[in-house]
């Protein structure tokens, strides 16, 4: 096992390597720089601005620097937000990404795994169409039509909740419901599969010959083998919903990663680009890892390799 | 116990009609997909979709980009039976053309990430050890490459083009069907009944193609439903940074994005295309569960 | 997997995150009173801001918010409009015009209590043009003596530029050519003062990005103090106990929230989170005209929406094509039905303000346009390769893309295709010249007709089209040099001749700036988007 888990550490690492140089070379050969502005600046100006940046200097020298200062932690300034540091940043916003992710997961995980388990034990009757329809409108309904309308009946025509902002509790309430429902669409579909598959086994019919209740048959024997989509879809959901959302948080404003993600390749920062991308990375490489342990776990068979 | 009589005679030839043909998985699977009726209900309906986007607009007086500035948004009339939009231009031909190139897109684009994703992730699930561990490395590593920039680099390198759609929809699509598929994979190939027929002799690629993966086509078939309105989604996001169809062309994507940022005034530029883009997605995961619930040579049809 | 523990688990993180203490600066409710009553308006600003440095920042949100917690030598008055002492109390101007003498407001002080002296402003603008700060806006200090080459670094001494502190409450500022419009100049808050002994102990005078503009740190002359700053949540400010003007400041506190999404602002204001609104999405305007028109704000902004035309690339290099092309706009339609805005259609270059009005109007109907595209080799379009229309993500450029590329295709027989880029991209794209025709917006720095009419000299960097011409780059350096209001605005008015002339690029409408706004705030307008915040209150 912990064989196993040091060179998984080794090989994300060097998948991370590779992760910066890849970004920080794609950056630059985009045309526009973080300081290509509608009102121009003279070239006065720019030369000096990319001298204070260390932007004149060869791009192989760049890139060590860089290197260099994300060994000592640090990702460096801000690009369009002069007096802020990336580690500033990312540290005032991971937080807020980090609730608003779990919280959506919980949510949709809440309404996905249920209606998954119902569609499967009860397949083809009417519980398993509408569990799985209500499962199909997550998907098919997009979040940038969920989110207003949702705010339009409970935030403008209600007034319980307030119609943006991230700043009470009840802020949490309509964003994560949102996420999650977008979310939970998925799960419970690929619940409802992974559950069938296992469903129809032998040992399933084993168990039941044996006299097990329905309910010990789900929970005791089939949950394990059939959350095994479910699991593998996590990981890169999880890093999804915390770094993805940027949809939600822009309807919502909520100052989290997912925005910045996007908005940051949009202002070409590229310090705050390196730095979500190294985050992201981070992040996926760790749930690919706690996924794939996970699924050790729930099924024997797949022994832990390399 | 029956007593050791003499051997009989060869059985008759029954006549011609009652004879039992073998049966491969997949005739057996067409024969239950066909009993399915909501399956088939969906195949139908994505048919008359389908059609009606290829070749509906040569029935209508209208083309996509036509405006009548002094109309502007009307709701549903007699002359536009879907209403029109705030330039004055059909709802209707929109949507239809619209179809065209979001299921044009959605299918092509699926297509591609499953045939890459299903192959990768299989080859890496069986092999496992350093090639799984590599491969699946890669997989992480273009995951978490900025699909931003590597979206904005393509549109610069390559000017515009809907071929490039496929391309950036298809390098982010295909990986967590790998993922996927690889799982399933490890799953399976350690039963029974692989370790027979490795025992018999079969190669690598019959294992892997012919039995591994009908084995694990259930989860595939879920994720690829899942996947398509993901893609046709992601296209209206890509024609906002300038990768997609330019204006005047539309998809359903950019229709319902317009729409639902004019849901109070103008319900109805969000009401027809979001309800045609889900009754088009409930069809195809109707078909996919047919399609799953078919090949599912365990399902308990008893 | 679901077992007890992993239940209860989910319940403690849960209860724990409820359990944040519920926010006493948010106010989800219109009028905004909470404790203590008081006032407090809340304002959707657009972007979050950059920084809070007057001498780094360029955008309008940090225009807002600055001219909050800072103040020049003059404002604009309780109108929006006009000119009325601000840290200066009064000051006269040499007959050469080359000479402005500031004397300060007697009771000027920092937001720390030091007094504002005329030395902090002289350090403000050394610190402005000392090259290592690298102010983008240095060069509207150009017009004083020894500036350009200070910031240039051609002059090492700064007591040889035209700023001196005569004493603690004088400032003389001398020019090295008149600038008729040094006043109205003075209002952007390039020319702000900082305090220097604040902003030397975060890094030293000229260093970037340094922490002064913290809240802790934070030191300013003006009607608010910086009381929090979370980012892309709120920044709020309060009254400033120190403000020599205090007594004329009507509200206690501002929130201005960051809306970079225009239809999530919109539903902010429906549910009383905003008082204001920075911009309100195209297709609600009609719906607020009919039902809440209260609640609607039409301002007249000046700016123009143009298209910029690549003077270097053919066909569009033959004058007669880009008239044609800016003939068969019909201006009108596009005004009344896709942006509806109230927007003025353009037919010249520059919008009317009190000063100078244009005589200039560009003429030509339908046939003329034809018969010039005709002329030009190109009869009914025949002939002519496919013109790429360039246009930055947004909703409403689209609208008004499509509804001229069908108006050209129909009226010309012209095919425009649309190129829609990401901003960077379409920066870039223009920056490069790689480009047919490119949309365009130009918002006005100050209220004078030159900051129109200086985009288009030969190889400024706002120019972007090609377009050089020796005739009009005289005309400019004329128009700077006129002492006479009169003779200057005349200088103009030939030069927007030439302009609608030559057609660099195509005019179609003068701004207007369109905002929701609660009743019971009263805002005056203000043709550069600068707001006066004394000004600035609830209605009795």
């Amino acid at each position: 096992m912990l064989r196993f888990f040091a060179s998984r550490l080794l090989q994300s690492l060097l998948a991370l390597l590779i992760i910066i140089t890849a970004t920080f070379f794609m950056l630059r050969f985009v045309p526009g720089g973080p300081f290509t502005a509608e009102k121009a600046v003279t070239p006065e100006i720019l030369r000096n601005l990319e001298a204070h940046y260390g932007l004149d200097q060869p791009l192989w020298k760049q890139y060590l620097d860089y290197l260099g200062s994300l060994a000592r932690g640090d990702f460096g300034p801000s690009f369009k937000y002069p007096n802020r540091t990336v580690n500033e940043i990312l540290g005032d916003k991971l937080p807020v990404s980090i609730e608003l992710g779990f919280l959506s997961l919980v949510v949709a995980l809440l309404m996905g795994l249920p209606l998954g388990i119902l569609a499967a034990i009860r397949r083809n009757t009417w519980i398993d169409y509408v569990s799985s329809s209500f499962g199909m409108m997550g998907i098919s309904i997009p979040t940038f039509v969920v989110g207003p309308l949702l705010v339009l009946a409970f935030a403008i025509h209600a007034g319980w909740f307030n119609a943006s902002g991230w700043y009470s509790p009840m802020d949490r309430v309509l964003p994560c419901l949102v996420l999650g429902i977008a979310y939970a669409a998925p799960i419970a579909r690929l619940t409802r599969g992974g559950m069938l598959e296992i469903l129809n086994q032998d040992f399933i019919r084993t168990a039941r010959a044996k006299g097990a209740s329905e309910l010990r048959v789900v929970f005791k024997h089939s949950l394990r083998g059939g959350l095994l989509p479910v699991v593998s879809f996590l990981g890169p959901a999880i890093a999804g919903i915390l770094t993805g959302s940027f949809v939600i948080e822009t309807i919502f404003q909520i100052p989290g990663l997912g925005r910045e993600f996007v908005n940051s390749a949009f202002n070409r920062d590229y310090t705050l680009v390196l730095g979500t991308v190294i985050l992201y990375a981070g992040l996926i490489m760790g749930l690919n890892l706690a996924a794939d342990l996970t699924q050790a776990w729930m099924n024997p068979k797949v022994r832990l390799e390399g | 116990m029956a007593t050791l009589a003499a051997p009989a005679a060869s059985p008759p030839t029954p006549p011609a009609d009652q004879i039992e043909h073998g049966s491969s998985l997949w005739h057996d699977a067409w024969l239950r997909l066909r009993k399915n009726r909501v399956a088939v209900f969906g195949a139908v309906t994505l048919v008359i979709v389908a059609v009606a986007c290829f070749l509906g607009p040569l029935f209508s007086p209208y083309g996509y980009e036509d405006q009548n500035l002094d109309l502007g948004a009307s709701s549903p009339s007699l002359q536009h039976p879907l209403g029109t939009d705030t330039l004055g231009r059909d709802l209707l031909v929109r949507l239809l053309y619209g179809g065209r190139v979001s299921l044009g897109v959605g299918l092509a684009a699926t297509f591609v990430a499953l045939t890459i994703g299903v192959v990768y992730g299989a080859v890496a699930g069986y092999f496992g050890n350093k090639t799984d561990a590599v491969m699946m490395r890669i997989v992480d590593i273009m995951y978490s490459l900025p699909f931003t920039i590597f979206v904005i680099l393509l549109m610069v390198f390559f000017g515009r083009n809907i071929i490039l759609l496929f391309v950036a929809i298809g390098a982010v699509e295909w990986l967590t069907m790998a993922r996927i598929v690889r799982g399933q994979v490890m799953a399976v190939k350690r039963m029974e009944f692989i370790e027979a027929a490795r025992a018999l002799g079969f190669g690598k690629r019959r294992l892997i193609f012919r039995h591994i993966l009908p084995n694990v086509l259930g989860p595939i078939i879920v994720y690829t439903t899942l996947t398509i309105p993901g893609v046709m989604l992601l296209e209206a996001f890509l024609s906002f940074l300038g990768l997609g169809v330019q204006p005047p062309m539309s998809s359903w994507g950019v229709l319902i994005k317009d729409g639902a940022e004019k849901m109070e005034e103008f319900p109805w530029l969000l009401v027809f295309p979001g309800t045609v883009f889900s009754l088009t997605l409930f069809s195809l995961n109707f078909l996919g569960d047919g399609l799953r619930d078919a090949l599912d040579v365990r399902s308990s049809k008893d | 997997m679901f077992n007890r523990r992993f239940v209860l688990l989910c319940l403690a993180v849960l209860s724990l995150v409820a359990c944040k203490k519920s926010d006493p600066h948010s106010s989800g409710t219109p009028g905004a009173t909470i404790p203590g009553n008081l006032r407090i308006l809340n304002l959707g600003n657009g972007a979050e801001p950059q920084d809070l440095d007057p001498q780094v920042v360029t955008g309008v949100p940090e225009n807002k918010i600055i001219n909050a917690l800072f103040e020049g030598l003059v404002a604009y008055g309780p109108n929006g409009q006009g000119t009325i002492p601000a840290a200066a109390a009064s000051w006269t101007i040499s007959p050469d015009g080359l000479t402005y003498t500031f004397a300060l407001q007697p009771d000027g002080k920092w937001s720390n209590g030091d007094p504002v002296t005329a030395e902090d402003f002289v350090r403000s603008y050394q610190r402005i043009l000392t090259p290592s700060l690298i102010a983008e806006y240095a060069n509207k200090l150009y017009a004083v003596t020894g500036a350009e080459e200070f910031h240039q670094g051609k002059l090492a001494d700064f007591g040889q530029t035209g700023f001196k502190a005569v004493d603690a409450r004088t400032l003389q500022i001398t020019l090295k050519r008149r600038t008729s419009f040094l006043i109205e100049s003075l209002k952007h808050y390039a020319w702000f003062p900082i305090h220097p002994k604040t902003v030397e102990k975060f890094g030293g005078l000229a260093r970037r990005g340094t922490k002064w503009t913290r809240v802790e740190n934070m030191v300013g002359n003006g009607p608010f103090t910086l009381k929090e700053w979370s980012m892309q949540q709120r920044l709020v400010v309060e009254k400033s106990p120190t403000y020599w003007d205090r007594d004329a400041v009507k509200v206690d506190r501002l929130v201005f929230f960051p809306t970079e999404n225009i239809e999530t602002e919109e539903r902010m204001f429906r549910t009383g989170q905003l008082h204001k609104t920075n911009e309100l999405p195209l297709d609600k305007t009609d719906v607020y005209r009919r039902e809440q028109p209260e609640s609607l704000r039409v301002d007249p902004l000046l700016g123009i929406y143009f298209f910029r035309v690549n003077v270097t690339r053919p066909p569009l290099n033959d004058k007669r094509v880009r008239r044609a092309l800016a003939l068969a706009m019909n201006r009108e339609l596009i005004v009344e039905k896709v942006t509806r805005q109230n927007q003025q259609p353009a037919y010249n270059a520059c919008p009317p303000m009190e000063m100078f009005t244009s005589p200039v109007r560009l003429q030509g109907d339908l046939a003329e346009a034809r018969r010039l595209l005709a002329e030009a080799g190109y009869p009914e379009g025949k002939g002519l390769r496919p013109i790429e229309l360039l246009y930055n993500t947004s909703q409403n450029h689209k609208k008004i893309a499509e509804a001229l590329q069908q108006m050209w295709r129909v009226n010309l027989g012209v095919q425009v295709d649309l190129v829609n880029q990401e901003w960077k991209v379409y920066l870039d794209s223009q920056d490069t010249l790689n480009y047919d025709l490119s949309r365009a917006g130009w918002i006005a720095d100050y209220v004078d007709p030159n900051t129109f009419f200086d985009l288009w000299r030969t190889g400024d960097g706002n120019n972007d089209t090609g377009f050089s011409n020796p005739d009009y780059d005289r005309m400019l350096q004329e128009a700077l040099n006129t002492a006479n209001d009169v003779d200057r605005m005349a200088v103009y008015a030939k030069m927007d001749a030439l302009l609608m002339d030559e057609i660099p690029f195509l005019p179609l409408y003068f701004y207007t700036r369109t905002f929701a706004l609660n009743p019971a705030v009263n805002l005056p307008q203000n043709l550069v988007e600068t707001p006066n915040w004394k000004f600035i209150h609830f209605k009795e």
